[in-house]
């Protein structure tokens, strides 16, 4: 069979298996996605996005790209529309790490090895099933432009990489890990001794220049107000740790995948010792770009994982090759017939179970019916200018399903008072003191609390500890996985 | 542009308030307001104004407009003069000074009444007159900006300092000289060397104070500092020849870390490399015709985004009419002897539009009490306890308190939070004045 017939198997596989979970529930598995929507809806009746959300943080600008808005706001009007489109949108990975692979090894089973690595590398399941997520467009076009890239001697493909590069840099700030891969090329070429063309040092600086001014644009506001937190997300400083962590190999590994890991770091050895072609170079530059950001912190972890199991996955293809030559020097030559396939099976093996697991996971994490009818409750109850205090994790589900102002959510560029509100969020489930809960509902004039499984796991309570107080809190709706109180005396 | 967009009728900024309202009233040497009192740093840039206003007949306002609209012009075609001189092409120059009028620097410097906009001028002219060798008129140009204040003496006399240690040549010794004496002269009236920022340095706040595009009100630009690298490449050629221009960036950057108003000579240094960048990226044979057409467009568009949204944002700037009508309420209701407390960026308006006494404003140039002011003034807004507040009231003889929106936000982090508690639950707060972004609220003794 040809190679690009098994890929598209490959592809239409990998989608298959992405809509078959999510088509399991017309919910999301993160409370961004449910942020994402409500701006979709707004493009959709108003053809304009969120610019000022009165009920984020009860209050508050919003920053930040609107592409993905626009994007998906047509397809939303098909049922399941959003689901499927980001469905394929992510698993087009599977093609373009296919064709990355082509421009590495002539092995066509190396080539296909590495495509199906992309579509299911565990922490790409966690990361971007069932969720709305701008990674879903924006990690295809990374890796597209790179491709691009490598093949610019072509006037179409630089005609590509320009245009990917535009609709990159407007949709996501992962455009800087393109313009910073691509300076690090020129470096590692210069350190290697390989001849880069004019034209591809022409289109590096464009890139930089290009890449600058439109973030800039978008995150100024953002630089002034949030200053050098804006790296950071404006992460509140207590959660920092958790999106921006140190790298463990261990964490790596799990993530990513195994084979992934070890083929693609003997495609990236040969990258170093004997391989010094572009293509080896061009991907060698987003690794290590990617770990370099990631080493000092300036990169979500979680993110930086993602594209390097993906760059690791392209290199993985030089890693089969070699092995597989490797072991036709050796006696198992002589079983070769049964050796490649069973190398592929335990590729897949090693990856489809644990990417099985992970969606299983990334599926747990949606919104249950039972939580739904807890914030449908609060919806038709409560009134348009109460605040519901909810865990940050949860707060896009008060504003988007429920309709109400939070205290926070995710959304933390641009917020107000971040560090305060989390630690006082903090304090709001877990103190015993009545008293300083009061001082919290006071300041945030908290009317409501929303209290679901998913917040008892985060603060790890199984109860708001003081919320027996009848005097003071009214059970007002309770199911099997939310409770909702209303607040009596601040 | 910007005084046209701007849909306040008030002057824009902080020190333009301090040299208004000295240019209304006779020189002394005590200026009894700023500080409650204090000897002023000399600065003959009022005296101008009250000059050009025949002694104040002619409102100050509109002759230190005028004035300052005089000098940006004077400025930009002696800068031009300059680029021509050393580049000889007009293209070159003119675009040099189309970046550096478009510069955040150079429209801050004159839509304000700042101390700047007289001393560059004057050091260009004396650059100018190095290059055709006129050096009187150059030693006199760079001893006429110590008549501005002590930093731009600061900075003609490292200029002065550069030269003469790069070039081994002696002909601005005089001005050096002159310069110095100044400048000691005026410490030693003062008896204080306070000249520089006390507060840390901060490697996140300094970058933003020097970037345009991070927030800074008069910082560089990043294009025009990406063009100005290329600039530095196409110099890189006769590096020896042209050493002098590169230690005054090191020079100049080094020391705008600690006094920012550096930033503004910094600017046409900038501005003259930038364009030269543009010059080197014209020049290079690029492959690709697309990418150099866009590289160029992405930019000239950094520049001009870059450009406007600063003036976006000086449209919009502080004081406000909302703020003026309170300090107005503020002259009618108080005391002539009244002493008003507020946060450092506000003593100035406090000064000139209630002509009230303030506790501290932004001209801190040779105050010797300020580090004890700062800390009583993170002392009074951070407590609760009114024994502790009452200690810093009665210190500086506080009557009134003014506070705005903005101060709420960098001070305190609710409505009960330090002073504010006091000042809603104190009995002896009083609040007289209330509109939707300022209040003020009188001491009852």
């Amino acid at each position: 069979m040809k190679s690009y017939k098994l890929v598209l198997g490959v592809f239409i596989f990998v989608v298959l298996f992405r809509v078959f979970f999510m088509l399991q529930t017309p919910e999301w598995s993160d409370s961004n996605s449910y942020y994402i929507l409500k701006n979709i809806e707004n493009v959709k009746e108003k053809y304009a996005h969120v610019v000022y959300d009165p009920l984020s943080y009860s209050g508050r600008e919003s920053v930040g790209s609107p592409l993905l808005y626009y994007i998906l706001a047509p397809v939303s009007v098909i049922p399941y529309g959003i689901k499927i489109l980001t469905s394929i949108m992510i698993a087009t990975l599977v093609l373009i790490t296919y064709l990355a692979a082509k421009e590495i090894t002539k092995d066509k089973t190396a080539q296909i090895v590495a495509a199906s690595i992309s579509g299911f590398t565990p922490i790409i399941i966690r990361e971007t099933l069932n969720k709305i997520s701008p990674y879903t467009i924006a990690l295809p076009l990374l890796f597209f432009a790179l491709y691009c890239f490598i093949k610019m001697e072509r006037g179409f493909y630089l005609n590509l990489f320009i245009l990917t590069t535009a609709i990159l840099a407007v949709l996501h700030p992962l455009a800087i890990l393109l313009a910073s891969g691509l300076a690090v090329y020129l470096l590692l070429a210069a350190v290697e001794g390989i001849v880069v063309t004019k034209a591809k040092k022409e289109v590096i600086l464009f890139t930089i220049l290009f890449v600058s001014i439109i973030e800039l644009a978008v995150y100024k506001e953002a630089f002034i107000i949030n200053g050098v937190n804006a790296i950071w997300n404006n992460t509140p400083m207590v959660i920092r740790g958790e999106y921006f962590r140190n790298i463990e190999i261990k964490d790596i590994l799990v993530q990513t995948g195994i084979v992934t890991i070890v083929l693609g770091g003997i495609g990236r050895f040969l990258a170093i010792t004997k391989e010094t072609s572009h293509a080896f170079l061009t991907f060698s530059s987003t690794i290590l770009a990617t770990s370099t950001l990631l080493f000092f912190k300036v990169m979500n972890f979680n993110t930086g994982v993602t594209i390097l199991g993906i760059a690791m996955a392209t290199m993985a293809a030089a890693g089969f090759e070699r092995t597989t030559q490797y072991l036709r020097l050796t006696k198992a030559d002589k079983a070769k017939h049964i050796i490649k396939p069973a190398i592929v099976l335990a590729i897949l093996a090693t990856l489809i179970v644990p990417s099985y697991t992970q969606a299983e996971q990334a599926m747990a994490q949606a919104v249950t019916p039972q939580e739904k009818e807890a914030l449908l409750h609060i919806k038709t109850t409560a009134a348009a200018h109460e605040v519901v205090a909810a865990s940050p994790e949860e707060g896009h589900y008060i504003t988007s399903i429920a309709e109400r102002r939070n205290v926070m959510d995710t959304n933390f560029m641009l917020a107000p008072e971040i560090n305060e509100r989390y630690n006082d969020l903090t304090r709001l489930f877990t103190t015993i003191s009545g008293k300083r809960a009061r001082e919290v509902f006071r300041e945030y004039n908290v009317s409501l609390i929303y209290f679901s499984d998913k917040t008892k796991r985060i603060y790890n309570e199984s109860q708001i500890p003081y919320i027996d107080d009848q005097d003071c809190f009214r059970k007002i709706k309770e199911t099997d996985k939310a409770t909702v109180y209303r607040v009596k005396c601040r | 542009m910007v005084l046209i967009l701007r849909p306040h009728t008030t002057p824009i900024g902080d020190e333009t308030y301090l040299f208004l309202r000295q240019a209304k009233a006779q020189y002394t040497m005590e200026d009894q307001l700023s500080f409650s009192g204090r000897i002023h740093s000399f600065n003959i840039l009022p005296q101008i104004i009250r000059w050009l206003s025949l002694n104040g007949s002619v409102q100050v306002g509109i002759i230190a407009n005028l004035l300052m609209i005089v000098l940006g012009a004077l400025t930009t075609l002696t800068f031009f003069s300059i680029v021509k001189t050393l580049k000889r092409t007009r293209t070159i120059a003119f675009l040099a000074t189309i970046i550096f009028v478009l510069s955040p620097a150079f429209t801050y410097l004159f839509v304000t009444v700042n101390k700047n906009a007289f001393p560059l001028l004057l050091l260009l002219i004396s650059m100018d007159s190095m290059l055709k060798e006129n050096t009187r008129r150059a030693n006199l140009a760079l001893i006429a900006t110590a008549a501005f204040g002590i930093i731009p003496a600061i900075v003609s006399l490292l200029s002065i300092a550069i030269y003469v240690l790069l070039k081994k040549e002696k002909k601005l010794w005089l001005a050096g000289v002159i310069i110095g004496t100044v400048i000691v002269i005026q410490m030693a009236l003062a008896r204080t060397s306070h000249i520089i920022q006390d507060t840390p340095i901060r490697f996140v706040q300094t970058l933003q104070t020097m970037l345009a595009d991070m927030g800074g009100i008069f910082g560089l630009n990043i294009f025009a500092i990406i063009l100005a690298i290329f600039g530095f490449v196409y110099l890189w050629k006769e590096k020896y020849k042209h050493s002098i221009i590169y230690i005054t960036i090191i020079v100049f950057s080094i020391t705008s870390i600690f006094i920012k108003d550096t930033l503004f000579y910094l600017t046409p240094l900038i501005a003259a490399l930038a364009a030269l960048g543009i010059e080197e990226i014209l020049k290079i044979r690029w492959e690709i015709r697309l990418i150099e057409n866009l590289t160029l467009l992405v930019l000239i568009t950094g520049l001009l985004f870059s450009s406007f949204s600063h003036v976006k944002a000086l449209t919009v700037a502080q004081p406000t009419d909302e703020i003026k009508e309170s300090l107005e309420f503020l002259k009618e209701q108080s005391n002539q002897s009244a002493v008003v407390f507020s946060d450092i960026t506000k003593g100035n308006w406090i000064s000139a539009i209630a002509e009230r006494k303030n506790v501290w404003d932004s001209n801190t140039e040779l105050v010797r009490d300020i580090k004890e002011r700062n800390i009583d003034f993170k002392n009074l807004t951070a407590t609760r306890k009114i024994k502790e507040a009452d200690k810093v009231i009665e210190k500086y003889g506080i009557t009134h308190i003014w506070i705005d929106a903005n101060m709420k936000k960098k001070l305190w982090k609710n409505e009960e939070d330090g002073l504010l508690f006091l000042l809603t639950y104190g009995k002896d707060f009083k609040k007289i004045y209330e509109s939707e972004n300022t209040q003020i609220l009188e001491i009852e003794r």
